[in-house]
């Protein structure tokens, strides 16, 4: 009973830990641009995260190695710190975005200067991170991201035509716009896989202490959790295309997203939305900065871990606080999070294959794995997924470009 | 730097620099109105929740001002550029969704009004779509 309670709470923490402002942007933009036709992609990209999800928590419980320390070894040191920097860049992009996120959403609510809740957000981060047991803060904003499910009664209220629904659900391109299409495509994807969400995953179970006893709660997580999660995305990108879409809105701001809730369910549905987006965007501001503590001190081998205490990984601790300050200072810059986030999200689409090409290989070692390396159904998975992050990797900027960040 | 080299830099930065100062495409103006007509449907939404008493004042203030500067910049880059004559109608459409966005801005829990500014930036939405075509 307490192991099923454990799941329950797990797989809570993971659905509303699995929307980001990147999911957020690029969802609701999807949806306003081209209604429902980009629904197939989220499958994509869901598929694609518990995926690799599962192999790095395998990983990690199995030989204690998070993924960081696998892309050392397999790539070198030199390439590695290629994927090091190159990680670290979108890291700090997409920490600087979720900062820039959690302030308009602060703003929003309470009607305060923006910058000065910029800072405010920043020492509310760095208090919780501070004081918080890494459980607790992967499961306070994990719950209060439930509160984004107010999207899913949105959609509902919303009356779409479910036949067009259902039909976005397979491929099809329906737009003389088909390079626009192709960036949403990218984005989407990149925002569903976006790398950070392995780096904290895999050293989340070693923070926790999994063991090979925990297979089945690590393959619980990933799969019903981001499944679970990627529903959300469906509600965000459901509610852009029956109420954005027809009016011809282009959204390109926060307060966008909860109109979207406050139109069909008024201010109820508003309140919601507002807390549900703080809670989502503020954990994975946490998550992003964790993320970027990690895997500079994964690589270079020092302590780490939250579960240490700062005196115990001091280096770790002065990680995460250099890049809590980097990321007010590029937000106080004035640069839009809006922009910033999709900047970070297809920046982050070609740091993917430095991400899942060790984790793979490492995966498929026995003499790390053992009897738990990856059998055929995921090293087929793993395989394709492969060849696809591939393509988005190598397209990913030259469709930025050609489409001007979407606009055309 | 050769004089070539540099009028080719020149070139490319003017390229790349959208219509700040420059001239104004026919595709750009029809952007522009693209970008009205989603600030003004934006602002309607936004007004009608005032108008019916289903959002917070907070709200509407905060969002209504991003949305207004978003007119006004609009209206402040096309100004800046040359163009086709339809230049005129894109600064003159924005001046007033940037006026009743601000109005909603600066009165966010005034129902009558909003009700008002609602019917009109439907109406200039309206105009930008039919324009945009």
């Amino acid at each position: 009973m307490r192991k099923i309670f454990q799941i329950a709470l797990g797989i809570l923490a993971a659905i509303g830990g699995f929307v980001d402002i990147g999911d957020l942007v690029f969802n609701i933009e999807a949806g306003a641009q081209f209604g429902y036709q980009l629904l197939w992609v989220v499958v994509v990209g869901v598929v694609g995260i518990i995926v690799y999800s599962e192999m790095c928590g395998r990983v990690a419980a199995v030989s204690k190695r998070p993924v960081f320390d696998a892309i050392r070894e397999r790539l070198g040191f030199g390439v590695g710190l290629g994927a090091l920097a190159s990680s670290q860049v979108v890291n700090l992009m997409t920490l600087a975005a979720e900062v820039g996120g959690v302030a308009l959403v602060l703003q929003l609510l309470s009607g305060l200067p923006y910058r000065a809740l910029i800072v405010l957000g920043i020492v509310a981060l760095a208090v919780v991170i501070w004081v918080s047991p890494f459980e607790w803060i992967e499961r306070i904003f994990g719950y209060g991201g439930l509160a984004l499910l107010v999207f899913a009664v949105a959609a509902i209220k919303l009356h779409p035509n479910w036949g067009d629904v259902a039909y976005g659900l397979v491929p099809h391109v329906d737009t003389p716009d088909k390079l626009v299409y192709a960036y949403f495509a990218v984005g989407l994807l990149g925002a569903a896989m976006t790398p950070y969400e392995v780096y904290f995953y895999s050293s989340g179970v070693v923070e926790e202490g999994w063991t090979p006893k925990d297979l089945g709660l690590n393959r619980a997580n990933a799969l019903i959790g981001y499944s679970l999660g990627g529903f959300l995305s469906f509600a965000l990108m459901i509610t852009a295309g029956a109420l954005f879409l027809p009016l011809g809105i282009e959204p390109e701001f926060i307060g966008t997203v909860a109109l979207g809730a406050q139109v069909p369910l008024g201010q109820i549905g508003l309140i919601l939305a507002l807390v549900g987006i703080l809670f989502a965007v503020g954990g994975a501001a946490i998550d992003t900065c964790f993320s970027g503590a990690y895997n500079v001190a994964q690589y270079f081998g020092w302590e780490w871990g939250k579960y240490r205490r700062p005196a115990g990984a001091p280096r770790f601790t002065v990680a995460w606080v250099v890049l809590l300050v980097l990321a007010l200072l590029v937000i106080m810059s004035g640069i839009d999070p809006v922009m910033l986030t999709e900047y970070a999200v297809i920046f982050s689409v070609v740091a993917l294959p430095l991400t899942y090409l060790p984790v793979l290989l490492v995966a498929n070692d026995r003499a790390y794995m053992r009897s738990h390396a990856n059998g055929r159904l995921a090293n087929t998975f793993g395989l394709i997924y492969l060849v696809v992050i591939l393509v988005v990797a190598v397209s990913a900027i030259p469709l930025m470009f050609l489409t001007h960040q979407g606009q055309g | 730097m050769s004089r070539p080299a540099t009028i080719g830099v020149a070139l490319a930065v003017l390229a790349f620099s959208g219509c700040g100062g420059g001239r104004l495409s026919q595709e750009e103006l029809q952007k522009e109105f693209e970008a009205i007509q989603s600030l003004a449907a934006e602002g309607a939404l936004v007004a009608d929740g005032v108008a019916d008493g289903r959002t917070t004042e907070t709200f509407v203030s905060v969002h209504a001002q991003y949305l207004s500067e978003a007119a006004r910049q609009i209206q402040t880059d096309v100004s800046a550029a040359s163009g086709p004559s339809e230049k005129r109608s894109v600064e003159r459409l924005a001046s007033l969704v940037f006026q009743d966005l601000e109005e909603l801005h600066r009165e966010p829990d005034d129902r009558a009004l909003a009700a008002r500014l609602r019917i009109r930036l439907e109406l200039y939405a309206a105009a930008a779509e039919k324009r945009a075509r």
